[in-house]
């Protein structure tokens, strides 16, 4: 059987099973060949058993759950703003070529500097970079703080999400009395992004780094020496940028403790 | 400086997102297979979704995107539990596709195979294709809204398609043991005449 002989044809039926759009020859092929006919009855039912699954409904209990989860959000975790006396707006803008598009497409355009030609629409900020990674430490925190690579040892982490992610994640040496626990690849401002945590006397601290390309760094509150500011989700952040990431790292502690935890970490 | 979430938003949230929960739970019992993990899956889809919720820009089709947002609420829940980086989960089958073979088997088969098969087959699929199958042949979406929804090229959406209904067929009639699977499944995959 000259199978070959069929494959356009074929290539139609499972494009189109219905024939809403079949070249006549497909349907005069058809109509000489019952394998393909077959073929075809065979995967209209199997369209017809996938249709079937749209019966399928949310339980109840997941909603009411959904709706209690959101009122709690509300109520005791939503971001707060949080100015700090001596704040001022900053305009680092990182420039660069914009990467991924995420779930840019539906964002409200903030003010970025884009490659040329990049010409994608992406709208991210350093307050948006801050308000996920709040969210994201809240939301580890709820799947019990859940890690890829569990290992004290910063080297291993680095080749582990270098290799994973494709870009070089150069992961800060903590001091002694800190302690970093594991890592894993993440999502963050729809990119893919590297999570390290840390213990530390200050608390347990999550670092995370970003392709900062795009993103742009003029909505968040701006510390001294190029460090901003966000607090959400019950949790304090700074993001810093260093080379081509965008980095943040996020803790109950205080800012000042944050702050020098993180200053610490970069000179190490 | 972060902002709270104003209650109209957390409103409009609950008025336009919530009623597209069916959508979010279908997709999500289709990507896991399992109740309890598709519910820990919308739970923390929709969260996430609240969380972007204020920067949307575009109201006009909040059911392509959620899905959007369960499909890559999932790719993070799968890279964790396999520990590889999320491209591959999408990406490694493109390349694989030969020309097309007969899967022979009768209608009435599919119609009444037990549903641990049929649900054993749609697993077998790559997460993004079994995105792209669930969101056109259950939900009725257009190629259009699929490709916003996944975030891939209409073509993408159409080639991964058709090749992922084909593997339906493929993994269907395997696992029914039903007579010529074998050749249509090395024709597909090595490009054979048989």
């Amino acid at each position: 059987m000259q199978h070959d002989a069929h494959s356009v044809h074929l290539a139609a039926i499972h494009d189109d099973p219905w024939g809403e759009r079949w070249d006549p020859t497909t349907q005069q092929h058809l109509g000489e060949c019952e394998p393909c006919r077959r073929t075809l009855e065979a995967l209209r039912a199997t369209l017809d058993r996938l249709k079937r699954r749209r019966q399928t409904t949310a339980p109840a209990s997941l909603v009411a759950g959904l709706r209690r989860d959101i009122a709690t959000l509300t109520a005791h975790h939503a971001p707060s703003p949080s100015v700090r006396p001596r704040v001022a707006l900053a305009a680092a803008l990182a420039a660069g070529l914009v990467l991924g598009l995420g779930l840019g497409r539906y964002l409200a355009p903030a003010p970025t500097i884009e490659a040329p030609g990049a010409g994608v629409e992406v709208a991210r900020t350093v307050h948006d970079f801050l308000d996920d990674v709040t969210h994201d430490r809240y939301l580890l925190e709820r799947t019990g703080h859940p890690l890829e690579l569990v290992t004290d040892e910063t080297d291993r982490a680095r080749l582990w999400l270098t290799e994973s992610l494709g870009f070089d994640v150069a992961l800060g040496r903590v001091p002694e009395g800190w302690a970093l626990e594991g890592t894993r690849v993440w999502h963050t401002v729809s990119r893919l992004s590297a999570l390290a945590s840390y213990t530390s006397p200050v608390g347990t601290i999550t670092v995370f780094a970003v392709p900062g390309h795009g993103l742009a760094f003029e909505d968040a509150s701006a510390l001294e020496d190029g460090y901003w500011y966000a607090e959400g989700w019950g949790y304090r952040g700074v993001a810093w940028h260093d080379g081509e990431l965008a980095w943040a790292a996020v803790g109950n502690t205080d800012l000042d403790g944050l702050l020098a935890w993180v200053k610490a970490y970069r000179n190490r | 400086m972060s902002h709270p979430i104003p209650p109209e938003t957390i409103e409009r949230f609950e008025r336009e997102v919530l009623p597209h929960v069916d959508v979010a739970y279908r997709m999500a019992i289709t990507l896991t297979h399992d109740p309890d993990r598709a519910a820990d899956l919308v739970q923390e889809a929709i969260l996430r979704a609240l969380r972007a919720f204020p920067r949307l820009q575009h109201h006009d089709n909040l059911r392509s995107w959620l899905a959007r947002v369960v499909h890559t609420t999932f790719l993070d829940m799968v890279r964790y539990e396999q520990r590889r980086p999320v491209e591959s989960l999408d990406e490694h089958d493109d390349a694989s596709d030969g020309a097309y073979g007969f899967v022979e088997m009768q209608p009435a088969v599919i119609s009444e195979s037990v549903d641990d098969d049929f649900e054993a087959a749609l697993a077998s699929l790559p997460p993004g294709w079994r995105s792209i199958v669930h969101l056109v042949d259950v939900e009725g979406m257009s190629y259009e809204e699929t490709s916003i929804a996944l975030d891939v090229p209409v073509g993408t959406v159409r080639s991964r398609l058709h090749r992922a209904r084909h593997r339906l067929q493929i993994e269907l009639c395997r696992r029914l043991e039903l007579p010529g699977c074998e050749d249509a499944a090395r024709h597909r995959i090595a490009g054979e005449t048989p």
